[in-house]
């Protein structure tokens, strides 16, 4: 167990050191010439070749790179070009909101889908559940940016029945949590669905029902704990999907999280913040990985024993 | 950020989630507006920007202010300067009892401070360009570039001679005496820019590089709350001494918020003031509800298309000609919902040197058709129209810019780029041909206009103001005598003749001086336009329900 | 394994594509892509007008666009065009993107999949190493990074210079570029299970190449998986583009793709709602299509082989 769990957190170090290498050589691609965002635009030469110095800008790119690597190990993922706060500040004043926004979202999904999936496995072929799949296909195939705004004009505009935009008290996150919630509660539906029907073909299953017990003990308690260990993995795998409609929805209803940041920074092509995002983004990623995968082992008896 | 502010942050939105507590409540005395971008700097070297410009004036102080029908007031100044004979000197005497917000009373020599601050390449200040006349200012700003070459960023020693700016000295304690190389008959106005604005040396030494997010001034407010992308909070300066108090308790700035969100949450009561975008212009000043809060201004801007004269196929005056010909002004106005007025010349109304009598450039397709077969073009030529991505309806513009030029053969290409690159790469010699740009005002005069846009003696290989690249020889003569000529009618007669050339050469196509136009929730009294300020939040206060 | 089990196991059996036909699934989704393709095609015929051409008289009195009439039956838009031409033009653009975007996927996945499940070891490795690097990118902020770059020059090596602009094509490269790992993976699954298969055993046997292996023996079995998961992914592209074009970084302006057409008719959505409501739509319909046929699909050509658990 112990020997896995390192491996694992190899593989994690090895993916993120990874995307590292990838981010940072996007980074210094991109046209801007860092020293003019960073010394303003009326910076004079001397100026100019007095910064490059001090950033170290001449070095040889995998120098770059690996002080790059060290600083940020150490937390420091540099100073914004734009408006020269550090970056991991920036990121840690950010990361509240959009993980309230995404715990909202996530919720939904499972409040949701859990037992819509249950019901349509029990009921299969029955008219519940041709109407629950086309329903599911329909929202996974909705733009997010477009219901948040759609939803916005109507009830937050219209009928004034939410906030419009913005964070100022729970009542601003009920809006975006439900735009992201409903571009992701049809995937998850489907999830568990299939896996209960796999699930529910198993002997020890239908051992449970030839015990006499009650159905919902049947379908929650035997069936829906082993179905919902696929949906786990997938759900630790959506993350960088799950952060992409983040980036929509707070763009939509303006909250200040990670999302906003992150679209600001590829606008105003700050690089270094946009490094910070995208790494920190895949650290999440890897952690939530790393998490769902412990649990996974810990909940899975057939792992358990192997 | 430590470990404590992490939580501390983590807490915020734990707050704001238990109902009715924390920030969610709007106390009686707070004014809620919101911004699409967040402040680069508060610092008043660094200012550049209109909507840094309003808060500028709330957090600082100059010597001069420009009231409601342009003229010059004395602000920071007891009275207005006495102005020498040749027009070289300038005598002011600063106003007794005026604090900074840290306590610290002012003297003539936090303007001697700031002034030369500005040359410090450490300050990154674009008030150089303004500031180049004052007596010596070469000198020191040449001094003050070998300090930082030898030394790098970031120190604050003087080494090279000068060390002091020559121009500006403190006589005493309450008297400041400014004197320039040349006469300049717009320099007084230079002074109501955020650039001469004092600011307290010891803060901006404690500060260092953040000053610019640490703001200390003799505004009536000071800066209580500024978390970068999110919001800022000013709450009344206490040391504030001014004529009259502030109405306001609290101003909020809400960052983010593109402005279709912003009119969704003003018509909402959300929010108190609204920048009212395009769109909803027409609707918004015929609802009944919401057209006696609007306030319409026309700005001191002239929106054009710039030619790179130095790039083909624009070298030739006729191609140019040709395309301000093409180019329907009354569409373009009409596409925009008349939020502006068609332009005829580049120095635009309202500003010191403008021509109301002028008639420029009509819409003739069949005129810049003949033109472009004179030039050699018969069937027009492709070229990329670049546009930045900040104006919302540059897009627009462009589009019917694009369809007008393709009825006389020229193929335009729209290319929109970020902010960042198109500022860099119009700026550089040979890189743009074509491109849509926008100037206003920073101070009414025509040498604003035509000084910084065309006059050929500047043009340099990069970061240009010149986006043209214009060079006429007559036109940089006119601009330079102009610019040091001490009669009010003969300089404006100056600046008439030089930009009846530059018209003529066309090495732009002026298009549009736009209008802006907000509103107010009716609980906001006090709200007018000024054409230099914009909104004066100092002049605000709300009805209490 | 006797022949006959082995062409069993063949998806592209003439019984498993007559099942297909029968689905409810696949029927409503192949109607609405015929739909799509048939108005893709047609663009110009069906179109009352050019999608640029500003009209005459495609602006009100004040200048704001028209509400739904006979003239312009969607409405036009803030610079006068008609809103159903540009809508029906857009398909182009959103299908050729989705097509090409997913290509470029496919041919990135299937080639790393197999050779990943059919090597295994190092290659194995290393290729699954960089499907979780990519993967732990978020995709919509890769993409937008991807785009920023190339608006402009870039320096690949110091002599040549490389010129990278924004354009239909470049947008495509950069969202399969982005998209390719679930394929990838799925791939892989399959390979790793069908290697162990008797077919493939004989086929190695008999002494075929690695190369004739995977190509005349593995990748034909795969191909159920790889038509369920290309159905998907042309859904996936497509509201990807038109999520690059919301945030005004998809394919350059004034091409009528369907995320530029809301990402402009955004300011109006107050006044003119038509202006965001049509392109939504449209989008939704076309991405439905596409994934109601490949959720049709999966059912019945099962590739995962969920029916015999």
């Amino acid at each position: 167990m112990i020997v896995r769990l390192l491996r694992r957190l190899l593989w994690a170090a090895l993916t993120l050191l990874g995307t590292s290498l990838i981010v940072f050589l996007i980074a210094h691609a991109v046209p801007a010439d860092p020293i003019k965002a960073f010394a303003g635009p009326h910076a004079d030469k001397a100026t100019q070749e007095a910064l490059r110095r001090e950033l170290h800008l001449d070095d040889p790119l995998a120098t770059q790179y690996l002080r790059f690597l060290g600083n940020a190990l150490r937390g420091d993922l540099g100073r914004s070009n734009v408006t020269r706060e550090p970056v991991i500040e920036a990121i840690l004043a950010r990361f509240p909101a959009t993980l309230a926004l995404s715990l909202g979202g996530l919720l939904i999904w499972l409040v949701v889908s859990i037992p819509l999936g249950v019901l349509t496995a029990k009921h299969r072929d029955k008219p519940i559940d041709r109407v629950t799949l086309v329903l599911a296909t329909v929202t996974v195939s909705v733009p997010t940016f477009w219901l948040g705004r759609m939803l916005q004009f109507e009830l937050a505009y219209r009928l004034g029945w939410f906030p419009v935009a913005g964070l100022f008290s729970w009542t601003s996150l009920i809006l975006p949590s439900v735009t992201l919630g409903i571009v992701g509660v049809g995937y998850y539906a489907r999830l568990v669905h299939s896996n209960m029907l796999d699930v529910l073909n198993q002997d020890y299953i239908r051992a449970a029902r030839a015990r006499g017990l009650s159905e919902p003990v049947v379908l929650f308690k035997h069936g829906l704990r082993n179905a919902c260990l696929p949906v786990l993995t997938v759900l630790g795998m959506d993350m960088a999907g799950l952060l992409g409609g983040v980036v929509f929805t707070e763009s939509v209803f303006a909250l200040p999280g990670l999302g906003a940041l992150s679209l600001q920074a590829v606008l105003n092509l700050d690089v270094p913040m946009i490094m910070g995002t995208v790494l920190f983004a895949a650290l999440l990623v890897v952690t939530a990985n790393l998490v769902v995968d412990c649990v996974y082992r810990l909940v899975d008896p057939r792992i358990k024993g192997a | 950020m430590d470990r404590r502010s992490f939580l501390a942050a983590l807490a915020a939105p734990a707050a704001a989630l238990l109902p009715g507590c924390g920030h969610g409540a709007q106390s009686a005395g707070t004014l809620r507006l919101a911004y699409e971008t967040d402040f680069k700097s508060l610092d008043p070297a660094q200012c550049f920007d209109a909507s840094t410009l309003q808060v500028m004036r709330i957090l600082y102080g100059g010597l001069l202010d420009c009231d409601d029908d342009l003229k010059l007031v004395p602000w920071l100044a007891a009275e207005m300067p006495e102005v020498s004979a040749d027009r070289l000197s300038y005598t002011f005497t600063i106003r007794q009892g005026v604090r900074f917000a840290n306590g610290r009373e002012l003297t003539a020599d936090d303007f001697v401070y700031a002034i030369e601050r500005i040359f410090e390449p450490a300050t990154k200040s674009v008030g150089t360009t303004f500031l180049r006349n004052l007596r010596g200012a070469e000198p020191f700003g040449e001094a003050r570039q070998r300090d930082a070459e030898e030394q790098g960023t970031g120190r604050r020693e003087r080494l090279a001679e000068p060390r002091r700016l020559e121009g500006v000295r403190a006589l005493d304690r309450c008297t400041l005496r400014i004197e320039l190389e040349k006469p300049d008959l717009a320099f007084l106005w230079l002074l109501t820019l955020p650039y001469t604005y004092p600011v307290p040396r010891e803060e901006v030494e404690r500060h260092g590089e953040v000053f610019s997010r640490n703001p200390c001034g003799t505004g009536p407010f000071l800066l209580d709350e500024w978390q970068r992308g999110q919001r800022l909070g000013f709450g009344r300066n206490p040391m504030f001494q001014g004529p009259a108090r502030p109405g306001l308790d609290r101003i909020e700035m809400l960052i983010g918020y593109d402005l279709m969100t912003q009119t969704m949450m003003f018509e909402r009561g959300e929010l108190d003031l609204l920048n009212i975008p395009l769109p909803d212009l027409v609707r918004l000043s015929r609802d009944p509800r919401w057209s006696p809060q609007v306030r319409s201004l026309l700005l001191q801007e002239t929106d054009f298309l710039s030619m790179n004269c130095e790039m083909e196929p624009f070298t030739d005056p006729r191609v140019r000609q040709a395309v301000s010909y093409a180019v329907n002004r009354e569409r373009i106005v009409q596409f925009t919902s008349g939020a502006g007025i068609p332009a005829q010349g580049l120095v635009p109304p309202g500003v010191f040197g403008h021509d109301p009598g002028r008639k420029g450039y009509g819409y003739d397709p069949g005129r810049a058709k003949r033109l472009l077969q004179e030039a050699g073009y018969p069937d027009g030529f492709a070229v990329e129209l670049w546009y930045p991505t900040d104006v919302p309806h540059w897009g627009q513009i462009c589009q019917v810019a694009q369809q007008d030029l393709k009825k006389v053969g020229i193929r335009a290409n729209l290319k929109q780029v970020a902010e960042s690159i198109f500022n860099e790469a119009t700026a550089r010699r040979r890189t743009v041909a074509f491109s849509m740009y926008g100037w206003t005002e920073d101070y009414p005069d025509a040498s604003d206009f035509l000084g910084t846009l065309c006059d050929g003696s500047k043009i340099a290989e990069e970061e240009c103001t010149n986006a043209s690249f214009y060079n006429n020889e007559d036109v940089n003569e006119l601009l330079h005598r102009a610019a040091v000529a001490t009669d009010e009618a003969a300089r404006a007669d100056l600046y008439r003749r030089a930009e009846d050339l530059i018209l003529e050469d066309a090495p732009v196509c002026v298009l549009i001086h736009p209008k802006e136009y907000r509103m107010c929730q009716p609980r906001v009294k006090g709200f007018t336009l000024h054409p230099m300020w914009f909104v004066r939040y100092e002049n605000l206060w709300l009805e209490r329900a | 394994m006797s022949t006959a089990e082995a062409a069993a196991d063949l998806p592209v059996a003439p019984a498993a594509w007559r099942a297909a036909l029968g689905n409810r699934l696949v029927a409503a989704g192949l109607a609405v892509i015929a739909f799509f393709l048939f108005i893709a095609a047609f663009a110009d015929g069906l179109a009352p007008s050019a999608p640029d051409q500003q009209l005459e008289d495609g602006l009100d009195a004040d200048g704001m666009p028209r509400a739904p009439c006979r003239q312009f039956p969607l409405g036009s838009d803030n610079l006068g065009r008609d809103v159903l031409s540009r809508v029906l033009h857009g398909t182009r653009i959103s299908l050729t993107v989705g097509a090409v975007a997913m290509l470029t996927a496919l041919v990135i996945g299937v080639l790393v999949g197999l050779y990943a499940g059919y090597y295994g070891g190092w290659v194995d490795g290393l290729l699954m190493r960089l499907t979780d690097v990519v993967l732990a990118l978020p995709a919509l902020l890769l993409a937008l990074a991807l785009a920023g770059l190339m608006d402009g020059k870039v320096l690949l090596s110091r002599p040549v210079e490389i010129r990278l602009e924004r354009g239909l094509l470049s947008v495509c490269l950069v969202i399969g570029v982005v998209s390719w790992t679930g394929i990838a993976r799925v791939v892989r699954a399959q390979v790793l299970s069908l290697k162990e298969r008797a077919f493939v055993e004989a086929a190695r046997a008999v002494g075929c190449s690695d190369r004739r292996i995977v190509w005349r023996h593995i990748l034909p079995n795969v191909l159920p998986a790889l038509i369920v998961l290309a159905t998907m992914s042309v859904a996936g592209t497509i509201l990807f583009e038109a999520g690059l074009g919301y945030l005004g970084w998809g394919v350059p302006k004034p091409a009528p793709s369907w995320g530029n057409m809301i990402s402009d008719g955004q300011p109006y959505l107050l006044v003119a709602p038509w202006l965001v409501i049509p392109p939504g739509v449209a989008i939704v319909l076309a991405v439905l299509g596409f994934n109601l046929l490949g959720q049709g699909l999966q059912d019945v050509l099962d590739p995962y082989h969920k029916k015999r658990a």
